[in-house]
């Protein structure tokens, strides 16, 4: 219903600009609480109430006969719902309030079955995006000492201190790294996999990280111009270019499938932060495309993993194997999923892929210099990403779909209804939107771009034109398919109806091996750790460096250094609600003598 | 006259209040505070003409008695032993009153917010039951509802903040009420010294 509004919205936002809700409230902080759907902020809630939506429909199923099911769809509830008001907020103040009220929800979600690992993984993601979140309120405690406003149309005007817009931007970026899961505070994410499947979907396609996302393309609408362009959009190109490299070199080693698709998630955010970094229209285009992009796509292949866990009970590729025959609507979805992440053609991510390379070249060509130099080594990162995805993806399609059926899993059968038909929805959009990806630029990415670097993109019948190429999708999607569908035709009507005496007597002939030792393709499973056995070994010194402890040791420096640092305040902290409210009052009373004085 | 009704009124309040901290039967303080709500908002009404304060504090008095009754059901009606006995409170609130009334001079509007304040404090630092702990939370907040109507004359948002702070007590005790079964199926105790282990 939401999702069906806010489009009727969509139509009006297109023809006047932006729609807005004005509720007056406490005056005293010179502010007012406002709704705004513009473009940009229409692109992210429409995304957030369509899989608000199938999350929940998935969830019919997959929840089915779980303890705390009341809880559940009461969190989930409130979770689209603050995801969407924090997308249409034209206010920080409600804008932070929403931000927190997410934080809180996921919290509950990913520990939601209390066990030992959930409750350390829900704790691990409150932390740090909370300890992130006071970033974002000094920021916006700074933003109304320098303006007097928190209207988000207002501050841009208002702005009386050009210089402390540095500062600001700054806090933010570090609240949206955290929330957005983006190196190095990107490790709460992959353990945040612990929650329900439809949440992870959830989280990772639509809300929490998209939160920051969002963070980061408001602020650089609101600050851009105020800001040494160089050194703001280089760290936020930076930040992608690190993150996108660490997370996709992750995901290419693990063996768990939700944790695959979340540190390829940190990667994919990465590729985002990228193309927004680079500041400019084709570059910003090419982030909020891949943004919408890897919503479906990302989206997709969780409700997929989480299709998998239901019928097979676990989470390890190793303990799976050949169940395309049983699950084939699952196995298609999440080809097509996995296809889209890699970035071939003329599924989705291909296209916004192009966009953020051809962007990173433009910017490099414009620049020039030893700086141009790294916006190309940027681009040679995103590209080795993608060729790297490819690896990954593949290494769970095979471990998952192909090889030998375990014992164990022969009465394995597809997943019901409500839970293939999201799967099914988000296939299609996946390959319209990679086959068309003109629909999209031109209806959502297109405003989006414009509110925020006030540029536009420029699109063709077939697919779009950049200001250094040009990609003619539906072309590139007609040459893919036709020569594929023809010969899938012309298979199945020339098939063997009936078998020869001949190869009915010695087996069809395939190279000689009739006799034993053969390899019996359909007998051996290629196990993930296998898999990835090459890749490793390739970049050894990389893997080494991460599993001796590598970025754990900087994190376990800092919390060693933080309750050093802490020591002697502990004891305040004794669990009893009579002593804290001891605190409280003693707080309030030094407050009420500061105040007075 | 009319000072000495309102004073009388005020008093009433404050008293009803500072026995629902007192008494050791949980749900005979659980009706107590209830009634202490619904007063205060029959006196907001009368005093302000304002129907929110009605409306708000007849919910809070329904959504406070309805889940704490539930809860007192389920775990227990006697209050943990608390750190201050009946009688050392009773003179501590009888001494509140007195000493907030000659502070501001026997006005009964702020000596009724401050006491009220100062009661929910008491009882969120002396008693040990979690039950009481959550009355002496929301006499803070009816003590801080009557201080916005006493802030009234600084502008008209005040009744808005008091709206948004009895929502959010409603939500808030419904919250505590489902908190608090939790832990008594978890540690068969509402002391809050002994359920100190909650910590993570």
């Amino acid at each position: 219903m939401t999702f069906i509004l806010l489009t009727l919205i969509g139509r009006e936002v297109v023809q006047a600009g932006e729609a807005k809700l004005e509720l007056a409230w406490i005056n005293i902080l010179g502010t007012v609480l406002t709704f705004r759907v513009d473009s940009l902020s229409l692109l992210f809630a429409l995304v957030a109430s369509l899989f608000g939506f199938l999350s929940i429909l998935y969830s019919v199923d997959d929840m089915k006969g779980k303890a705390g099911t009341g809880r559940y769809y009461a969190l989930m509830l409130i979770f689209t719902g603050s995801m969407l008001d924090l997308f249409l907020a034209d206010n920080l103040l409600l804008f932070f309030y929403f931000w927190e009220v997410v934080g809180l929800c996921s919290y509950f979600l990913i520990g939601f079955d209390y066990s030992a690992e959930s409750s350390r993984a829900s704790v691990k993601a409150l932390l740090i995006t909370n300890y992130a979140g006071a970033f974002l309120l000094v920021g916006i405690l700074l933003v109304y000492f320098l303006t007097g406003t928190l209207q988000f149309a207002e501050i841009d005007l208002r702005l009386k201190e050009p210089m402390l817009a540095a500062m600001i931007v700054s806090l933010f970026l570090v609240a949206a790294v955290a929330k957005s899961a983006q190196f190095p505070l990107h490790v709460w994410l992959p353990d945040a996999t612990v929650a329900p499947s439809a949440v992870t979907a959830y989280l990772h396609a639509a809300a929490m990280v998209k939160a920051g996302l969002y963070l980061v393309v408001r602020s650089y609408a609101i600050f851009s111009h105020y800001l040494p362009a160089v050194s703001y959009e280089f760290a936020i190109a930076t930040v992608g270019a690190v993150t996108l490299t660490v997370g996709t070199m992750a995901a290419w080693v693990q063996h768990d499938v939700k944790r695959v698709l979340a540190f390829h998630t940190v990667g994919q955010i990465g590729y985002i932060f990228l193309g927004i970094g680079l500041g400019t229209t084709l570059g910003v285009a090419g982030g909020l495309f891949h943004f919408l992009n890897h919503a479906f796509f990302k989206g997709l292949l969780f409700l997929c993993a989480g299709c998998l866990i239901y019928s097979t009970g676990t989470k390890k590729l190793d303990q799976m194997g050949g169940l395309f025959e049983r699950m084939p609507l699952t196995a298609s979805s999440m080809l097509v999923g996995a296809l889209s992440l890699a970035g071939v053609p003329p599924f989705n991510g291909f296209a916004s892929k192009l966009m953020i390379y051809e962007a990173s070249l433009e910017k490099a060509m414009v620049t020039g210099g030893a700086l141009g130099g790294v916006y190309v080594l940027y681009c040679i990162l995103a590209m080795f990403g993608s060729g790297v995805s490819l690896a990954t993806i593949m290494k769970v399609i095979n471990s998952a779909f192909f090889g030998q059926l375990p014992d164990r899993l022969k009465t394995v059968k597809e997943v019901p209804a409500t839970m293939y038909t999201p799967l099914l929805v988000l296939s299609a959009i996946c390959l319209i939107l990679g086959v068309a990806p003109q629909l999209a630029l031109d209806y959502f990415v297109g405003p989006a771009v414009q509110v925020v670097v006030g540029g536009g993109v420029k699109t063709t019948i077939f697919g779009m034109v950049t200001s250094i190429g040009f990609y003619e999708a539906t072309t590139i999607a007609a040459l893919i398919f036709t020569p594929l569908v023809s010969g899938i035709i012309i298979y199945w009507k020339a098939r063997p109806r009936k078998v020869s005496p001949v190869e009915a007597k010695y087996g069809i002939f395939v190279g000689g091996e009739v006799e034993k030792p053969y390899i019996d393709m359909e007998k051996v499973k290629v196990d993930a750790e296998s898999f990835t056995f090459a890749a490793v070994q390739t970049f050894n010194r990389f893997y080494r460096f991460m599993w001796r402890g590598g970025l754990d040791r900087i994190y376990r420096t800092l919390a060693r250094n933080f309750v050093l640092a802490t020591r002697h305040v502990r004891w305040t902290q004794v669990g009893v609600i009579n002593i804290y409210s001891v605190w409280v009052v003693l707080g309030a009373v030094i407050l009420m003598v500061l105040i007075t004085i | 006259m009319d000072s000495i009704w309102l004073a009388l009124v005020f008093t009433g309040l404050v008293v009803l209040g500072g026995a629902a901290i007192v008494v050791s039967r949980l749900k005979l303080a659980s009706v107590l505070f209830t009634i202490h709500s619904a007063y205060l908002g029959t006196v907001l009404f009368i005093v302000t003409g304002d129907p929110e304060g009605i409306y708000m504090h007849y919910l809070i008095a329904a959504m406070f008695l309805w889940p704490f009754l539930w809860v007192i059901n389920r775990t227990s009606n006697y209050e943990e032993p608390p750190v201050l006995g009946a009688k050392a409170s009773s003179i501590i609130i009888v001494l509140i009153m007195t000493v907030s009334n000659l502070f501001y001079n026997w006005d009964p509007l702020q000596s009724g917010y401050v006491s009220m304040i100062a009661m929910g404090i008491y009882g969120m630092v002396a008693r040990r039951d979690i039950i009481k702990i959550a009355i002496g939370f929301n006499l803070i907040e009816n003590g801080v509802h009557l201080f916005t109507i006493h802030l009234v004359t600084f502008g008209p948002q005040t009744p808005y903040i008091a709206l948004v702070l009895d929502s959010a007590t409603i939500l808030l005790n419904l919250l505590v009420a489902w908190i608090i079964v939790g832990i008594y199926e978890e540690y068969k105790s509402l002391n809050s010294w002994k359920i100190a282990r909650l910590r993570w």
